[in-house]
C-alpha cells in the first residue's frame, strides 16, 4: 500500500507540472467569477444562477482534467520508458495501476477542493454584498424611518466589500471542511458525488491509456463520459422502441436487436446520472419542502455503485496492463 | 509464470463481481427510473427544439437554461418589447422550463411576456400548466394562472379553478384566499389585477430592473383606469336612466349612488405607500425619478401618515414582501368622482354625447385625452377645409361646401366652432389659441 | 545456486496491424518479428558476465525478458531458482536500462527516494543509503538538489546507476551501462562492476564495446539475430597462442628492409624507423639477426594474441549468413 501511495504521489508531482492543468483551473475560476458577475443580470434567482454555473464547472472541469492530464499519464512512462525500471522493481503492475488511479485521482480532487473553495467564496460574497446589506452596513437607524451614514459611506462602502471579500474567502476554506451556511447547506455532499462520478471516469481514462496512444484514449474517455450521462436516456429509447411496437413480445428483427442492444448497453455503461445531485442542490429534494435551505440527502446506493464500478474498471484496467508487452 | 496467471484470474474473478455488483445496482436503479416518467420523450430528437436541447446539454441541462434565460430576459428588454413575435419567444421559455423543470420565475416570468405583452394568454396559460404540475408545492404558478383567467380572458369559472389550486399549494400566505375571493366579487377582476400589477413592480423594484418596473408601472394605471372608468360608466347609465337627459360635466355624476362609499385602487396613495416605505427601508426610491411623470402627486396627507405598526418595510426587507400591506394601503373608499391614475382629471367628451353611437368609455375622458382629442378633431376638419381651398381657390363659403352635410359635430369641451369664410380659419371658442 | 537460467528463450514480436510509418500508415499482415530464438544461457553466482552482439542481436530483448518488461514468446527463465515475477527476487535485483530516462522534474534525491520506496526501504535506511550512492556513482555535490532536467548524459547514466544498486542488489543487470559515457566515465563504472564482482555480487550486462568487457568479463555470451553463438570463459573463447609479431626497429639497411618487407603482413616506414607486422616466428628470428648484424636498434618487439573483437568479429560474420524473416 505504502508502494501504491508512493507511485500516487509521484504521480501527482507529474501532473501538477501540466500547463493544461493550470489552464482549466483558471479557466474554470474565471467562469465561477464571471457567474457572481452575470448573476446581476437575471432579474430572479441569482443564487442559482451561480450555483448551476460552479457546480457545473466543478464537474466539467474536473472532468476535463482527467481526460488531458489522465490519459497522458501512464503513456509518459511508456514513452520515456520510465516503466521500465519501475516494473523491475518489487511491485506489481497492478500496484502501478492503482498508483496511477490514485495520483490522478488526488490532483483531480485538489483542483476540485479549490475551485470549490473560489466558488463558496462567490457564493458568500455575493451574499453578504446585496444591496440591502450593504445599506445596512453603512447606514445607522437614529428613529424610525430615519437614517445616517456612519462614517464617510463611500469609505465605508468599499470597507465593507473588503472586509466581506476576506471573509467570504475564509468563510469557503471552512466551508470546504464542513462549516455551511443556508446559502451553502450540503453543497459540498454534491461536490463529493461529482467527485465520485469522476472517479469512474478516471478509471476509464486509466484503463484506455493502458492498451491505446494518448488521442484514442481521450476520445474513448470522452464517449465514455458522454454515454453515461445518457445512460438513463437509453432506457427511454429502450422503452419507447417496446411502446410502438405495443410491447416487447412483439418487437421484431432489427427493433429487437437493438431492444437487446440498449438494455444491455444501458446496465454496462456508468451512469453518471446518479452521481448528478445538482437539481437537489439548487431546489431540494422532489419530497420534501425546505424553503431556502436546500437538504440533499446522501444516496448510498449512488456512492455503492460509483465505489464497486470503479474497482471494477481497475480490476479490468490491471488484467490489460498485467498482460502488455513494453517496447 | 505461474503467478502472473493466478494473479490474472484472480483479477478477473473480482473484475467479474465488482461489475456484476454494479450491473445489480444499476438494474435496481433503472427500474426505479423507469417508475418516474420523463417530462417529456427526450429521445425525440426530431421534436421541438427543448427536447433536443435537454439531450444535447448532457447533465449540464441547468446551466444552459440559465444562460437561455439570460438571454431570454435580455430581448425582453430590447428586441422583444417591440417585436410582439410571441412564438420565438414561447419556443424559448418552452425550452428554458425543459431543460430546467424546476425554475419557477421561468413560468411567471414567460406567462408576462406571452401572455402580457405578447397577447397570447392561451400560450402563456399552456406555460403556467406546465409549470403548475412540476412545482406541486409552489402557489405562485396557479395564482399567476388564476390572473390571466379572470382579468385577461374574463374566464371566471378557469379562474376559479386556478385560484383553488393555489390557495391550497403548500407556501401560500394567507392573503391568497382572500385575494381569491375577489372573483366572487363585481368587479373583482380589478383587485386581481391590480394586486398582480403590483407584485410585478415590486418584483421589479426587487430585480433593480428599469424595463419591469416601467411597464409594470403602465399595467396598474391601465388597472385603476379601467376601474374607474368601470364605476364612472355605471354612474353615467344610472344618472341617463333617473334623469333621461345626458351629464353635461363629470361632475353631474358625483350625487350618482353607484359613486357613492366604493372602494377603488388610487394611484397617489400608492405611489405614498411606496415612497413612505422606500424611507422605511433606506432605498434611494420608491419610484425611479424617470418613471414619476405622469404619475399624480401623492398628497402631503398620506405621506404622513405614519406606517402601520405591524409593516414589515425594514431596511434589508425585500420589496416583495410588502405585496400585501402597499396593496390594503393603495386602496381606498371614496365617494365621488375618482382620482385619475395619470395625474390629470376624468371629464366628459361632449363630442361622444351628441352622437349616437358615441361609446361610453370613449364618452368618460380624462383631461389629456380630451385635449388630444380637441386637436386631433381640429386639425382633421382644418385639413379638409386647406383641400377644399385649393380646389375651389378660395376659402369655402360656409362648412356645408366642405363636408356636403351641415356640420353639427359638438366640440368636446361643450362650446362652440367658429370659422371665418374670409380667411379659411378654423378654432373652437373653448380653446381659441389651438 | 545459478543465478540466471534461461531454457530455449525465444521472442517473436508481432507488429500492430496497423501502423504509421514516417507519417505515413503501413499495412503489417501478419508480419513479425524474431527477436530472440531459443537461447539458452547460464549465469553463475558472483560472475561478471558479459551478454555481446552487434547492434539488434536481441542483448535487449533478452534483457526485457528478465526483468519482466516484456513476455516471452516460448521457453523459461529462472532468475535464483525462481521463475520470472517473483517480488522476492526481484527485490533483491537492481536494473539499469539502456540510454536511461526518469523523472525529469525530480532532483536527485527525491528520484532515488522514490524508487528506494518502491523497494519498500524505510526512510532512515533510504537516506543514508542515498548519500552513499551519490559517492559511489561519482556525482558531484549539487546533484542531490539538481533536477534531473538539469542532468547530463553521463550524470544520468551514472545516477541510474545508483537507483539499480539502491538495494544493495544480489545481481545487477546493466544494459549498456556504458554507452554515452567518455572514456574516464567508463572506467569509473569498470571500477564499480569489479567492485560489486569483490562484493560476492554477480554483474549480468550487455556491451557492444568489447574492450571493456574484455577487461572485466568472467564469462561472456556472444548472441546474434537472437541465437546464441558462442559461450564461455574469455581465456576458453580466445585462442592462447601468438597471432602475429610487432616489430618496431630503427636504422636498418635498405637491403634488410626491401627483405623484409616481401614477408611482412604490414609494413610502414617513416625515416629511419619501420614498423612491420611478421606473422612467423622465423620471420622474427630473420629480422633480429638482421638487427644485431647491422648494429641498428631494436625499439620495441610486441607478440600480439587474438583479442575478443576479432574474435567476435569472425563469430559474428560466420552466423550472419542471410536468414529469411518468418512468416505465416
Amino acid at each position: 500500500m505504502l508502494k501504491v501511495l508512493a507511485i500516487a504521489l509521484n504521480t501527482f508531482k507529474e501532473a501538477v507540472r501540466n500547463k493544461v492543468l493550470y489552464f482549466l483551473l483558471i479557466f474554470a475560476l474565471l467562469i465561477m467569477g464571471f457567474s457572481g458577475v452575470i448573476s446581476d443580470l437575471s432579474i430572479a434567482a441569482p443564487e442559482k444562477l451561480i450555483k448551476d454555473l460552479g457546480l457545473a464547472a466543478i464537474d466539467f472541469f474536473g472532468f476535463l482534467i482527467a481526460v488531458f492530464v489522465g490519459v497522458y499519464l501512464v503513456y509518459t512512462e511508456l514513452d520515456k520508458r520510465t516503466i521500465y525500471t519501475i516494473v523491475s522493481k518489487p511491485i506489481d503492475r497492478y500496484q502501478f495501476i492503482l498508483g496511477k488511479f490514485f495520483g490522478l485521482l488526488i490532483t483531480i480532487y485538489v483542483n476540485m477542493l479549490i475551485m470549490s473553495i473560489f466558488f463558496f467564496a462567490v457564493l458568500y460574497f455575493r451574499d453578504a454584498t446585496d444591496f440591502d446589506k450593504v445599506m445596512k452596513a453603512i447606514y445607522r437607524e437614529v428613529a424610525p424611518g430615519q437614517f445616517e451614514p456612519i462614517g464617510n459611506p463611500q469609505i465605508q462602502y468599499y470597507l465593507y466589500h473588503f472586509k466581506q471579500f476576506i471573509l467570504a474567502v475564509g468563510k469557503g476554506v471552512a466551508t470546504v471542511f464542513g462549516y455551511s451556511e443556508p446559502i451553502t447547506h450540503h453543497l459540498m455532499r454534491v461536490i463529493g458525488m461529482s467527485a465520485l462520478g469522476l472517479a469512474i471516469i478516471t478509471s476509464f481514462a486509466i484503463l484506455y491509456s493502458t492498451f491505446s496512444t494518448p488521442t484514442l484514449s481521450a476520445v474513448f474517455t470522452f464517449l465514455t463520459w458522454i454515454i453515461g450521462s445518457l445512460c438513463e436516456d437509453i432506457l427511454r429509447y429502450a422503452e419507447r422502441l417496446a411502446q410502438k411496437a405495443g410491447g416487447v413480445e412483439n418487437l421484431v428483427g432489427p427493433d429487437l436487436i437493438k431492444y437487446w442492444f440498449a438494455q444491455v448497453a444501458m446496465h454496462i455503461v456508468p451512469n453518471l446520472a446518479l452521481f448528478d445531485k445538482r437539481m437537489e442542490a439548487v431546489y431540494g429534494p422532489w419530497e420534501v419542502s425546505t424553503p431556502n435551505i436546500h437538504n440533499v440527502p446522501i444516496d448510498w446506493v449512488a456512492v455503492a455503485y460509483g465505489l464497486v464500478y470503479v474497482a471494477g474498471v481497475l480490476c479490468l484496467a490491471s488484467m490489460i496492463f498485467n498482460r502488455r508487452n513494453f517496447k | 509464470m505461474r503467478r502472473s496467471i493466478l494473479q490474472t484470474i484472480v483479477l478477473f474473478v473480482l473484475f467479474v463481481s465488482f461489475f456484476a455488483t454494479a450491473v445489480v445496482i444499476q438494474h435496481k436503479n433503472l427500474e426505479k427510473v423507469k417508475l418516474n416518467p420523463p417530462f417529456v420523450e427526450t429521445w425525440m430528437l426530431s421534436g421541438r427544439s427543448g427536447e433536443l436541447l435537454k439531450v444535447l446539454a448532457l447533465r449540464y441541462d441547468l446551466v444552459a437554461a440559465d444562460f437561455l434565460w439570460l438571454r431570454a430576459i435580455q430581448s425582453f428588454g430590447g428586441r422583444g418589447m417591440t417585436n410582439r413575435d410571441w412564438k420565438p419567444v414561447y419556443n424559448m421559455f418552452d425550452t428554458i422550463t425543459e431543460l430546467d423543470p424546476y425554475f419557477e420565475t421561468a413560468y411567471t416570468f414567460g406567462n408576462m411576456v406571452i401572455g402580457d405583452e405578447g397577447g397570447r394568454q392561451r400560450e402563456g396559460l399552456g406555460l403556467l400548466n406546465k409549470g403548475m404540475f412540476r412545482l406541486v408545492r409552489q402557489y405562485r404558478i396557479p395564482f399567476e394562472g388564476m390572473y390571466v383567467a379572470h382579468w385577461q380572458m374574463g374566464d371566471t369559472n378557469l379562474a376559479r379553478w386556478y385560484g383553488r389550486v393555489a390557495m391550497k399549494r403548500q407556501d401560500a400566505p394567507n392573503w391568497v384566499p382572500r385575494v381569491v375571493a375577489y372573483i366572487e366579487v363585481k368587479s373583482g377582476a380589478y383587485y386581481i389585477g391590480f394586486d398582480r400589477f403590483v407584485a410585478n413592480y415590486l418584483q421589479g423594484l426587487d430585480a433593480n430592473d428599469l424595463p419591469m418596473q416601467q411597464i409594470a408601472l403602465g399595467k396598474i394605471q391601465e388597472a385603476i383606469d379601467r376601474w374607474n372608468e368601470d364605476y364612472l360608466i355605471r354612474a353615467f347609465d344610472e344618472y341617463t336612466s333617473k334623469t333621461g337627459s345626458l351629464p353635461r360635466q363629470i361632475e353631474d355624476l358625483t350625487s350618482m349612488p353607484v359613486l357613492q362609499e366604493y372602494e377603488v385602487a388610487r394611484m397617489s396613495k400608492f405611489v405614498a405607500a411606496l415612497e413612505k416605505r422606500a424611507r422605511a427601508m433606506n432605498r434611494e426610491y420608491g419610484i425611479h425619478p424617470d418613471l414619476r411623470k405622469g404619475l399624480p402627486e401623492p398628497s402631503a396627507e398620506d405621506l404622513k401618515m405614519p406606517l402601520p405598526a405591524d409593516s414589515l418595510a425594514k431596511p434589508g426587507a425585500k420589496w416583495e414582501d410588502l405585496r400585501n400591506e402597499i396593496f390594503r394601503e393603495s386602496l381606498v373608499k371614496q365617494s365621488g368622482i375618482p382620482e385619475d391614475p395619470y395625474g390629470t382629471r376624468y371629464v366628459i367628451n361632449q363630442t361622444f354625447l351628441g352622437y349616437p353611437f358615441g361609446k361610453k368609455e370613449d364618452i368618460i375622458a380624462r383631461e389629456s385625452e380630451r385635449n388630444e382629442f380637441l386637436k386631433n378633431l381640429l386639425a382633421g376638419i382644418r385639413t379638409s377645409i386647406q383641400e377644399r381651398t385649393q380646389m375651389l381657390g378660395k376659402p369655402p363659403e360656409s362648412l356645408r361646401e366642405v363636408f356636403y352635410t351641415d356640420f353639427n359635430t359638438t366640440e368636446p369641451y361643450g362650446g362652440a366652432w367658429q370659422y371665418d369664410p374670409r380667411s379659411g380659419n378654423f378654432r373652437s371658442t373653448s380653446h381659441p389659441d389651438l | 545456486m545459478k543465478i540466471i537460467e534461461t531454457r530455449k528463450l525465444s521472442k517473436v514480436y508481432t507488429h500492430d496491424f496497423i501502423d504509421v510509418e514516417h507519417g505515413r500508415l503501413k499495412f503489417n499482415f501478419f508480419r513479425r518479428t524474431v527477436a530472440l530464438d531459443g537461447l539458452d544461457l547460464e549465469v553463475g553466482e558472483g560472475e561478471i558476465f558479459g551478454l555481446l552482439g552487434p547492434n539488434g542481436a536481441g542483448k535487449s530483448t533478452t534483457i526485457k525478458i528478465l526483468m519482466g518488461i516484456i513476455f516471452p514468446t516460448s521457453g523459461t527463465a529462472r532468475i535464483m531458482e525462481r521463475p520470472l515475477g517473483d517480488k522476492e527476487v526481484k527485490a533483491k535485483i537492481g536494473f539499469l536500462p539502456e540510454n536511461p530516462a526518469f523523472y525529469d522534474y525530480l532532483k536527485g534525491e527525491e528520484f532515488l527516494d522514490y524508487y528506494g520506496q518502491l523497494y519498500g526501504m524505510p526512510k532512515a535506511q533510504r537516506r543514508k543509503r542515498i548519500e552513499e550512492l551519490f559517492d559511489l556513482v561519482g556525482l558531484p555535490d549539487h546533484a542531490p538538489n539538481l533536477p534531473l532536467k538539469g542532468y547530463s548524459k553521463g550524470m544520468i547514466q551514472r545516477i541510474g546507476l545508483a537507483q539499480a544498486l539502491l538495494n544493495d542488489p544480489q545481481l545487477v543487470v546493466l544494459d549498456e551501462p556504458q554507452s554515452g559515457l567518455d572514456p574516464l566515465g567508463r572506467k569509473e563504472i569498470r571500477d564499480i562492476i569489479l567492485r560489486l564482482k569483490d562484493q560476492g555480487k554477480t554483474v549480468f550486462f550487455s556491451s557492444h564495446i568489447l574492450s571493456d568487457a574484455e577487461l572485466i568479463c568472467d564469462r561472456v555470451a556472444i548472441v546474434n539475430r537472437g541465437r546464441l553463438v558462442a559461450i564461455g570463459e574469455l581465456s576458453q573463447l580466445l585462442s592462447p597462442k601468438v597471432k602475429e609479431y610487432e616489430l618496431v626497429a630503427s636504422g636498418l639497411s635498405r637491403e634488410s628492409l626491401d627483405a623484409l618487407e616481401k614477408h611482412a603482413r604490414k609494413f610502414i616506414e617513416r625515416e629511419r624507423d619501420v614498423l612491420m607486422i611478421l606473422e612467423k616466428e622465423e620471420l622474427v628470428k630473420e629480422a633480429l639477426r638482421r638487427i644485431v648484424a647491422e648494429n641498428a636498434m631494436l625499439v620495441s618487439l610486441t607478440p600480439r594474441r587474438e583479442t575478443l573483437e576479432e574474435y567476435f568479429i569472425r563469430e559474428v560474420a560466420r552466423t550472419n549468413a542471410p536468414r529469411e524473416e518468418v512468416r505465416s
